[in-house]
């Protein structure tokens, strides 16, 4: 999965566990970009009668780096809190709940958003609404004009929202986890079966999402408008983090769990599949709790990675190439610069996001690349310049483009006599959205509507 | 951590909170109530239950030993930790759990 229980410490902790990162240009905003950070994975849409919130002893915060050292310049932090109107009932709804404000949510969650900047800190909002999970006709009738109700406008011209959603992710997990099996071309694995159609493994299945919306110029480190894709002024790095109190108590005067102590990360995300698929078993708590900043002591496993290196033995004779160039020890410096560094000027006609010779897992998205009017979900693979790896989109592609990038496609950038194999330009999963019946929404969110627990296709 | 003096902490710390680990940790969350009576036999040093309850500082207190040959405490409370070097405090925390 994108990061979805990706390190064994995280996956004991839903709540706190960072799914995806997005980050775009507004396509019907162009003047504002939005960054999405997901968490709490894989969440059944009929998991009652608890449904699922957000932690209220959860730090959750954005990061943007706007001037190419992977430090944090601007954070955005998102605290929570619970109420329960009624202790005596075991209902997370005691009837329908037509409006946000309802009385008839048992379980209403609100929530503070401070911006962070150059360590000053201040509060946009307090005790603002999100919308209840999506139950079913009868407790959360017309869902989608109840979570439009817990859009936010701040301060500034800022909007934010924070509440459940359909999870937008897609890949076929079942497949990849069986030894990085690949259904369109299961017939060529090393332990062959007759090709088929991908299968969405994350499909019918919701996620909490923070999702904020800023004007380009409060982003930029001189607040100016970002307008010429050549200037590392256009260019910022995003990531998004959780982190708990370093001491958790079960309190039993108070029935509940008493956190004290500094503030310490146990979960980040940046680009997706980093810590899932490159970052090995022994290092991924690790990984989790370090700053973008240090991830040079992780540069070993971009150079090297070990699914490039599976590629040819689990199909065998259809990777030759990628074969050669693993034998050769080669650093994949294509990799090392698409993911820590950012693409420099001169690679790509019209387009760079790098920021700087500091090695940092970072989303990186160059703000004057104006939204496609017909975006490819291979993004720049695609030739679509405002798609993965510039930013990321809810729709992009990106477990095929990295698989695609891991097979070699995207070695010539850096290696121009390199010849990837033909298999590397068509390596895929097999799912892409239409495949899935996946839909977004054409303006914020974007994510599209959580799937109900009453009749979400699986039921 | 400005705002506890290390006075202050041994003080609180000797008074009140016990936590010990060692190959098995344990932690125990105290509150400023008094209601911990077994760790006031850990010091002749006995706070005043009124003087505790009228502390301007609420909230859990935790105290961690992460390994008891250090003879280091770590002191967690609100958002702050503070590590003090108090070999004899480990050393009358472990008495009191073996």
């Amino acid at each position: 999965m994108s990061s979805h229980r990706e390190a064994p410490e995280i996956s004991k902790d839903p709540v706190a566990d960072n799914t995806d990162t997005y980050a775009f240009v507004s396509p019907d905003q162009p003047d504002m970009v939005t960054i999405i950070t997901n968490y709490i994975p894989l969440e059944g849409p009929d998991g009652g009668p608890n449904f699922f919130e957000f932690g209220e002893d959860v730090l959750y915060e954005i990061h943007i780096d706007n001037d190419g050292d992977a430090g944090s310049n601007i954070t955005y932090q998102f605290r929570f809190h619970t109420e329960t109107r009624n202790p005596n009932t075991f209902l997370y709804n005691t009837g329908q709940i037509t409006s946000i404000g309802s009385a008839n949510w048992n379980r209403p969650q609100f929530y503070s958003v401070t911006r962070v900047e150059n360590g000053r800190s201040t509060v946009l909002a307090t005790r603002l609404t999100c919308p209840p999970c999506n139950i079913g006709p009868r407790s959360t009738p017309n869902y989608a004009s109840l979570a439009q109700q817990a859009i936010h406008t701040l301060p500034n011209g800022v909007k934010v929202f924070a509440g459940q959603r359909a999870e937008g992710f897609y890949v076929d997990l079942g497949a990849v986890f069986d030894l990085l099996d690949l259904r369109p071309f299961q017939n060529l694995h090393l332990i062959p079966s007759p090709a088929a159609n991908g299968v969405n493994g994350t499909q019918f299945v919701n996620v909490h999402t923070i999702a904020i919306q800023i004007p380009k110029n409060q982003l930029t480190h001189d607040g100016s408008e970002p307008t010429d894709p050549k200037s590392a002024k256009s260019v910022i790095g995003v990531w998004g983090s959780a982190s708990r109190q370093k001491m958790k108590v079960y309190d039993s005067d108070s029935d509940q769990m008493v956190a004290v102590g500094p503030w310490m990360q146990v979960s980040r995300l940046a680009n997706p599949l980093i810590n899932e698929v490159i970052i090995p078993l022994g290092k991924k708590n690790l990984w989790n709790m370090q700053q973008p900043k240090d991830d040079a002591q992780f540069v070993e496993y971009y150079a090297h990675p070990e699914v490039a290196n599976l590629i040819p033995v689990l199909y065998p004779n259809v990777f030759p190439n990628l074969a050669a160039l693993n034998a050769s020890k080669a650093q994949r410096t294509d990799l090392i610069a698409i993911l820590l560094t950012g693409i420099p000027s001169g690679i790509i006609p019209g387009f760079q996001n790098y920021t700087g010779a500091t090695q940092a897992d970072l989303l990186r998205l160059n703000m004057a690349i104006p939204p496609s009017s017909n975006p490819n979900i291979l993004g720049i693979l695609g030739g679509d310049l405002a798609g993965f790896p510039n930013g990321r989109r809810v729709f992009d592609d990106v477990v095929t483009i990295e698989l695609r990038a891991l097979a070699g496609v995207t070695y010539p950038l850096v290696a121009p006599s390199y010849k990837p194999d033909k298999a590397a330009s068509l390596v895929t999963d097999g799912v892409t959205p239409s495949s899935s019946g996946l839909t977004y929404l054409s303006n914020f969110p974007y994510l599209g509507t959580p799937y109900d627990g009453f009749d979400h296709p699986s039921s | 951590m400005a705002k506890i003096t290390r006075r202050k902490l041994l003080v609180t710390a000797s008074t009140s909170a016990v936590a010990v680990g060692g190959t098995a940790a344990l932690f125990a969350g105290l509150r400023y109530d008094g209601s911990m009576a077994s760790a006031a036999s850990l010091t002749s040093e006995t706070a005043n239950t009124a003087q505790l309850a009228s502390s301007s500082s609420k909230g859990p207190l935790v105290a961690y030993v992460g390994d008891v040959t250090k003879g280091e405490v770590h002191i967690m409370f609100g958002q702050q930790e503070v590590v003090v070097h108090n070999p004899a405090l480990v050393h009358q925390l472990l008495n009191s759990v073996h």
